[in-house]
């Protein structure tokens, strides 16, 4: 519960925002599929906020931001109901040369989980995305998405079940999650 | 089990409900692997918000928003 406590305690628009722009990326990178594109998309959608952020009440911040972001990635596909895929690397910045062997082992793994969240359906993907990456509560995840909270939960635990599917194939000691049937039934 | 499962292994089960699955879990080796490595992926899939855009891609979102800002807008 994230609220301003009336205008005089308002933060002014990028203040507000910025703090939400890694969510906002990595939300919009599940969505468009490359990082260009997400770029694209993360702008459209501050542009579009700030044009609404006068009238916007300051409660639930992110939700409302992965709405308009959701909303946008809606136009977006309309607007272009077919585009050549580029693909581009993320560079992650500066590191340190005594971090960087951990941070490539890490990145990896986190690339591959990324990527076999990515080939699920979209509805499912981005259950999992905000629920269990960006860790938002079920209830902003409807708010967000403009669903019931019934449907965030069984499009989350039917977006799991796909991704362990997935992750099964992988060896053992790198995943830690096979080993199940998958099914969790008597 | 599933869905119980799932709420325990994302911290959202209560109550009757939190104390039925990890009674039912604690004499089912079944469903407490699968338990086990449904926790295991959800600890993977937080560590992927550790991932941050560059500076250089945070500096191209804001310009994107603030070029096609309107005037003293
Ligand atoms: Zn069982």
């Amino acid at each position: 519960m994230s609220t301003f406590g009336g205008a005089a305690s308002r933060p002014d628009f990028e203040t507000a925002v910025l703090g939400e722009l890694g969510l906002l990326y990595r939300v919009a990178r599940r969505l468009a599929m490359n990082s260009t594109d997400a770029e694209d998309l993360v702008g459209q959608t501050l542009f579009s906020a700030a044009r609404s952020w006068e009238g916007f009440d300051g409660r639930h911040t992110r939700s409302w931001l992965v709405t308009i972001l959701k909303n946008q990635h809606l136009k977006s596909i309309r607007r272009k109901a077919s585009r050549p895929k580029t693909v581009s690397i993320d560079d992650g910045g500066e590191l340190s040369q005594g971090s960087l062997d951990a941070e490539i082992d890490r990145r990896a793994f986190v690339d591959d989980i990324l990527r076999e969240l990515d080939e699920l359906p979209e509805d499912f993907r981005i259950a999992v995305a905000l629920c269990d990456v960006e860790q938002m509560s079920y209830e902003d995840v409807a708010a967000a998405l403009d669903i019931p909270i019934g449907t965030v939960r069984s499009r989350l635990f039917r977006g799991r079940r796909l991704l362990r599917e997935r992750l099964k194939a992988w060896p053992s000691d790198y995943t830690a999650v096979d080993g199940a049937d998958g099914k969790g039934k008597e | 089990m599933e869905g119980p499962l799932n709420k325990v292994a994302d911290g959202t089960a209560r109550g009757l409900g939190l104390w039925y699955t990890l009674s039912h879990v604690a004499h089912c080796p079944q469903c407490r692997r699968f338990l086990e490595s449904l926790k295991a992926m959800i600890g993977k899939l937080h560590r992927a918000r550790e991932v941050e855009p560059s500076e250089e891609s945070v500096q191209r979102m804001l310009n994107a928003y603030r070029m096609s800002a309107p005037p003293g807008g």
